[in-house]
C-alpha cells in the first residue's frame, strides 16, 4: 500500500514536471518565433491542403454535395423542422458528446460521462439558442461535422475554463441545465435537451423578451456571473438574481404547458 | 509550389503515427533533409504534447471557428488559407486547436 502509495506520488510529480517543461516551452515558443518570420512570409503562398491522408478534402470527395445537405440540414432546423432536429441528433449527439469528452481531457479536467452529458447539454442549448442563432453561423465552408468539431471544442473550453476560475459558482451551481429543471428529474427544459424536441426548447426561448433572453443566454449558456452580466448589459448586479428567477419561472411555465 | 513540402495536416498525420509507434520513413526523410523541420517539427510535437498533457486552454483564437473548420476541410481560398497556417505557426494554441481536430475527424473515420 505504502509502496503503491510512493509510486502514485512519484508519478504524479513527475507528470507535474513534464506538464511545467511543456508550458515552459510554450511561452519559449512565442519569443523563437520571431526568428522564423521571413520562413512563415515564404510559406504565406503555400495552400492550406496539399494533403489528403487522413483527411480527404470534401472537395475531392464529392464533399461539394454534402455540404450542400449540410446547409440544406441547418435551414431546415431553424426553420423549426422536427424531422430535421431527429436527423441532427441522430448524426452529431454523439460526435458532440465524444468531443466535449476529448476537450475536458485535452484540458486537463477529464469528466465522467454524467458530467459530460451535462455539459453535452450546454454545448447543444448553446447551438440552438436565439432560433438557432449560432447554428446559422455555418457556411458551408467546411463539412457540418468538421464545424461542430471545432465549435464544441470551443466552448467546452470556456465552459469548463469558468468553472476552475470559479469552483464556487460551479459547485452552486453543478450545472445549469438542472437549475433550470428544477428538483425534479427530468425537468421538462433537461427533457426538452437530451431528447428530441430541442426545437421547441429554442421556441421557449423565443417567448422571452429581448432582454431577459439576453440574460439567459449570458448565464446559463456562456456561463458569465452576475457581476459579468451586469457589466455587459448595464444593469445593476444586485437586480440580475431577482430577473433570472423571473426568468425560470417564465421557461418552467411555457415548458410545463407543452408537456404534458 | 514543391510537392515534397508537407502541409500541417500532413505532419499532423505523421506526428500521429509516430505516437501510435508506426513508423514513419516519409517523416524520418523530411526531418533529415528539410530546413523547415528544424523549426517546424518541435511545434508539432509540441502541440501534440499540450493536448496529451492536459494543457489546452480557453483562449481568443485569431481564427474563427469556421475558417478554421473551412481550413481543415480545404475550403479556403489560397490568401485565407495562407492566413490561417501562419496564425497555426504562430500560435501553439491554434496549432493545438487544429491538431486536436485532425486527430478527432482521424480517428472518426476509422471508426466509420
Amino acid at each position: 500500500m505504502v509502496c503503491g502509495g510512493l509510486r502514485r506520488q512519484g508519478t504524479t510529480e513527475k507528470r507535474r514536471k513534464q506538464r511545467r517543461l511543456i508550458q515552459r516551452r510554450v511561452a519559449a515558443s512565442g519569443q523563437t518565433i520571431a526568428g522564423c518570420a521571413s520562413r512563415l512570409d515564404s510559406l504565406s503562398g503555400a495552400p492550406a491542403v496539399a494533403s489528403t491522408e487522413p483527411y480527404p478534402s470534401p472537395a475531392a470527395t464529392g464533399g461539394e454535395s454534402a455540404r450542400a445537405a449540410d446547409l440544406a440540414l441547418v435551414e431546415r432546423l431553424s426553420r423549426g423542422d422536427a424531422a430535421a432536429w431527429r436527423e441532427f441528433v441522430e448524426r452529431y449527439q454523439r460526435l458532440i458528446l465524444t468531443r466535449v469528452l476529448v476537450a475536458a481531457r485535452e484540458f486537463g479536467q477529464p469528466l465522467a460521462t454524467p458530467d459530460a452529458e451535462d455539459l453535452t447539454a450546454e454545448v447543444v442549448a448553446a447551438l440552438v439558442a436565439g432560433g438557432f442563432a449560432m447554428l446559422r453561423r455555418f457556411e458551408g465552408r467546411s463539412s457540418l461535422s468538421t464545424w461542430l468539431c471545432v465549435v464544441t471544442r470551443r466552448m467546452a473550453l470556456r465552459r469548463l475554463s469558468v468553472r476552475r476560475r470559479d469552483p464556487a459558482r460551479a459547485a452552486d451551481h453543478p450545472s445549469a441545465l438542472d437549475k433550470l429543471a428544477g428538483p425534479s428529474e427530468p425537468g421538462p427544459l433537461a427533457t426538452l435537451i437530451c431528447g428530441e424536441d430541442l426545437d421547441r426548447l429554442a421556441g421557449g426561448l423565443d417567448q422571452l423578451g429581448e432582454r431577459h433572453r439576453q440574460i439567459a443566454r449570458l448565464f446559463y449558456l456562456d456561463g458569465c456571473t452576475y457581476r459579468e452580466i451586469s457589466q455587459q448589459l448595464d444593469m445593476p448586479v444586485n437586480s440580475i438574481g431577482p430577473t433570472l428567477a423571473r426568468i425560470q419561472q417564465r421557461l418552467r411555465a411555457a415548458l410545463g404547458e407543452e408537456n404534458p | 509550389m514543391n510537392p515534397q513540402v508537407p502541409d500541417i495536416l500532413k505532419l499532423l498525420s505523421w506526428s500521429q503515427r509516430l505516437a501510435a509507434g508506426e513508423p514513419c520513413a516519409e517523416c524520418q526523410a523530411w526531418r533529415e533533409q528539410s530546413p523547415d523541420a528544424e523549426w517546424q517539427w518541435p511545434r508539432i510535437a509540441l502541440a501534440g504534447e499540450m493536448l496529451e498533457a492536459g494543457l489546452a486552454r480557453d483562449e481568443d483564437m485569431e481564427q474563427t471557428a469556421e475558417d478554421v473548420a473551412a481550413w481543415i476541410d480545404g475550403g479556403l481560398d489560397k490568401s485565407q488559407a495562407a492566413a490561417t497556417t501562419k496564425s497555426c505557426w504562430q500560435s501553439p494554441a491554434q496549432l493545438a486547436e487544429v491538431a486536436s481536430a485532425a486527430s478527432f475527424r482521424a480517428e472518426s473515420t476509422l471508426l466509420a
